[in-house]
Formats: C-alpha cells, sequence, structure tokens
C-alpha cells in the first residue's frame, strides 16, 4: 500500500500523530479514516493494506510488532518515538518485553519528520509518502528531507549459523547507510552479537534503455553486508536499486507500483 | 579485555560500554533482565541499548545517556582517542645532483 498522504496548515500535533499511527496499525484505510488535519482532496490510497502483519503493542509508547514477511516465526519490534509535530526517531529492536514495555536489542535513528501543508499544487505531492507492506515501512518526505525505511532481510552465511541475528534493517535510502541493531559480528577473539551498520551494495547501478516499443526502468536487487561479518550479503525485501537519474516519484512495472528515492525503488506491495 | 577490543566489536561511533556486575536470577532471560536493570537505572524504559555477552561477560552498549549504578561499571567510552602521531623532524632539502656528467 502507499500513501501519499498531504496534510493542511491547520494540522495538530496530535491529529498528526494520529494519522501516523492509524496507517500503520491498519485502522486508516482511506481518506475518510484520517485527521480533519488531512489535505483529504491530495491525498491517495493504492494498493492494500498487509493485514496480520503490524500490531500496535503499547499505545502508550507507539511500539509495534511486525512478523517477518517470510519467516513467520520472527517478529521484531519498533518504536515511533513522538515529539511536538515531528516524529522524532524510530528505534528498531530484535525484542520487547510488555509488562515493563522495554525493547530488548534496539538501536535508534533520528528522522525529525514534521508535517507541512501542500505547496506546490495538486498533481505534486508535497506531503509524506508512506508504504506500508509486508516487509517494510518506508516513509519520504522531500519537506523534512527524510528517505528511510525498515525493511525484512534475508539471513546470510553467518547469521544461519547464529540465529539470534535480526532479520530487520533500517534502512536511510538517501545515503544509503543502514543498520541492523543486533547480529553476530566475526571479530575474532572479540567475537558476538553486536550492532551491524554499513552501506549498501548493489551488483551495478542500471541505467535507463529503450526498446523499439518505450523506455525500461531496469531494478537490481539490493544487499547489505559488513566487515564485520566477512562481508557476508544479505538481500533486502522491496528494495531495488534503479538509475540515478531517474527523477519520477512513482512508476508501475507488472502492474505494482514503486516508490522510489533517489536512487532507489520500493515496492508497495 | 581491552578498550580496543570493545572498539572493533561495538565499533567506533560514539557510545558506550558497560559490564553487568549482578547476578542473574535463574529461570530468567539475562537479556530480558539485564535490559530492564539497565532501564531502571537509566530512569526511562525508551532508553536503547543492546545487551551481549562476550569474553565470558555480560556488556550492555548505548548510544543514550551515561548510566551510573552499582549494577553496571563503565568500561570505555567510544570512539577510542586516535593516537598522536609523534611529528617527524623537518629534515633540509638535499640539493638535487647536477644531471650533467662530469667530462
Amino acid at each position: 500500500m502507499i500513501v501519499k498522504y498531504n496534510m493542511l496548515g491547520s494540522i495538530t500535533s496530535a491529529q498528526f500523530k494520529s494519522d501516523i499511527i492509524g496507517l500503520i496499525t491498519g485502522t486508516i484505510t482511506n481518506v475518510g479514516g484520517l485527521s480533519a488535519g488531512c489535505d483529504t482532496a491530495r491525498t491517495t490510497f493504492t494498493g492494500t493494506y498487509p493485514t496480520g502483519k503490524y500490531v500496535l503493542e503499547n499505545a502508550g509508547t507507539n511500539t509495534f510488532s511486525k512478523v517477518h514477511s517470510v519467516d513467520s516465526g520472527t517478529t521484531h519490534y519498533f518504536r515511533l518515538n513522538f515529539g511536538t509535530s515531528v516524529l522524532t526517531s524510530i528505534a528498531l529492536a530484535r525484542g520487547y518485553t510488555s509488562g515493563s514495555d522495554t525493547l530488548i536489542n534496539s538501536a535508534v535513528t533520528t528522522l525529525n519528520l514534521v508535517p507541512n501543508a501542500n505547496s506546490y499544487g495538486g498533481q505534486f505531492n508535497s506531503g509524506i509518502t508512506i508504504v506500508i507492506t509486508a516487509s517494510c515501512i518506508h516513509i519520504t518526505s522531500l519537506y523534512s528531507g527524510v528517505s528511510f525505511g525498515i525493511f525484512d532481510i534475508g539471513t546470510n552465511g553467518i547469521t544461519a549459523t547464529y540465529t539470534d541475528s535480526m532479520k530487520m534493517a533500517s534502512v536511510n535510502t538517501s545515503t544509503s547507510a543502514f543498520t541492523i541493531p543486533y547480529s553476530y559480528a566475526l571479530t575474532g577473539l572479540s567475537s558476538g552479537y553486536t550492532t551491524i551498520t554499513g552501506s549498501i551494495n548493489v551488483p551495478v547501478t542500471p541505467v535507463i534503455v529503450s526498446s523499439a516499443s518505450g523506455t525500461i526502468i531496469p531494478e537490481n536487487p539490493t544487499f547489505i553486508s559488513s566487515v564485520q561479518q566477512g562481508y557476508s550479503a544479505y538481500s533486502v525485501s522491496n528494495l531495488f536499486r534503479i538509475p540515478l537519474g531517474f527523477a519520477d516519484f512513482q512508476y508501475n512495472t507488472s502492474g505494482v507500483t514503486r516508490q522510489t528515492g533517489p536512487g532507489y525503488a520500493i515496492v508497495t506491495e | 579485555m581491552t578498550s580496543e577490543q570493545l572498539q572493533e566489536i561495538f565499533g567506533n561511533e560514539i557510545g558506550r560500554v558497560y559490564s553487568f556486575t549482578d547476578s542473574i536470577p535463574e529461570g530468567s532471560d539475562p537479556q530480558v533482565h539485564i535490559t530492564e536493570a539497565f532501564a531502571t537505572a537509566a530512569g526511562s524504559n525508551l532508553i536503547n541499548c543492546i545487551v551481549t555477552h562476550i569474553f565470558g561477560t555480560w556488556l550492555v552498549y548505548t548510544k543514550e545517556s551515561e548510566v551510573t549504578s552499582d549494577k553496571f561499571t563503565l568500561l570505555v567510552e567510544l570512539p577510542l582517542p586516535v593516537p598522536e602521531v609523534p611529528e617527524v623532524p623537518e629534515v633540509p632539502e638535499v640539493p638535487a645532483e647536477s644531471e650533467t656528467l662530469p667530462e
């Protein structure tokens, strides 16, 4: 599902927060469910909400659980930290204790996503674009300078053995930086579970090509790897590398919409 | 374990590594127990940290606020200072030899 969420200048902090939370929990699946601070005329929903993947575990701290899209036995957690009229950060965690409302093995990423009034007219989305699928949540805001997501990842040769390693990563699709909060690092005598960070790599960055009938936007898969795991690679679900010169923000291939960031496409279903 | 080894595992971003010095109740999950103890020491259940068992010791790594508690001992603040490279004394330039060979 992709939501092009545009806001009015009058939107309040509470409305902004309730809209974001409602979209992720799936209680809001059309413009009629959004707050009075939403510019409903310029807000669209495309696709279907991934039922059964996201659960709001604690409404006080905005803590969610997420079931892995392929490995249904794996559940990870994330927490949205709001300030006044700002989504300050997202913490991604391997585990969670509901009794004490404590994230277990977590790392936080700063976002500073703020609401903004639509300022460019109906044909452009100058608000916030949110992709919510069984594999990922991705948020784009030109106004806030945010292009960020949390994605399911697969296993690799290291984590297949050290199975407490997480199968989710946070990815900044503007800078290509990623963080896996908890995974096994092989660093000689000091080997152990730790936070893995690095930069996305791809086989090659594609370029736009044409056939006799039209233009084709090639997509290459993305991988993440780190020297701490001997560059053993993980695949990243729903995230593809596309030509850097591609400037549109949304396109279809085989009937499935993509949302684009700088050089990346996020499958929206 | 040395500070250098801790930096090797936790990286060179700003953060702190603590060791857990209290006992873990029998039957409890060490990671849950230590995380909750750390959150109590930090005064907030919103703190983000990881708990890991290395060199036979339970370690806590966090990028957030400093924690003072008799259950946790600060081992190192990361990143470690970069050692200063001793200045190399300037060597006076030697005049280039003449390319003209003596006859």
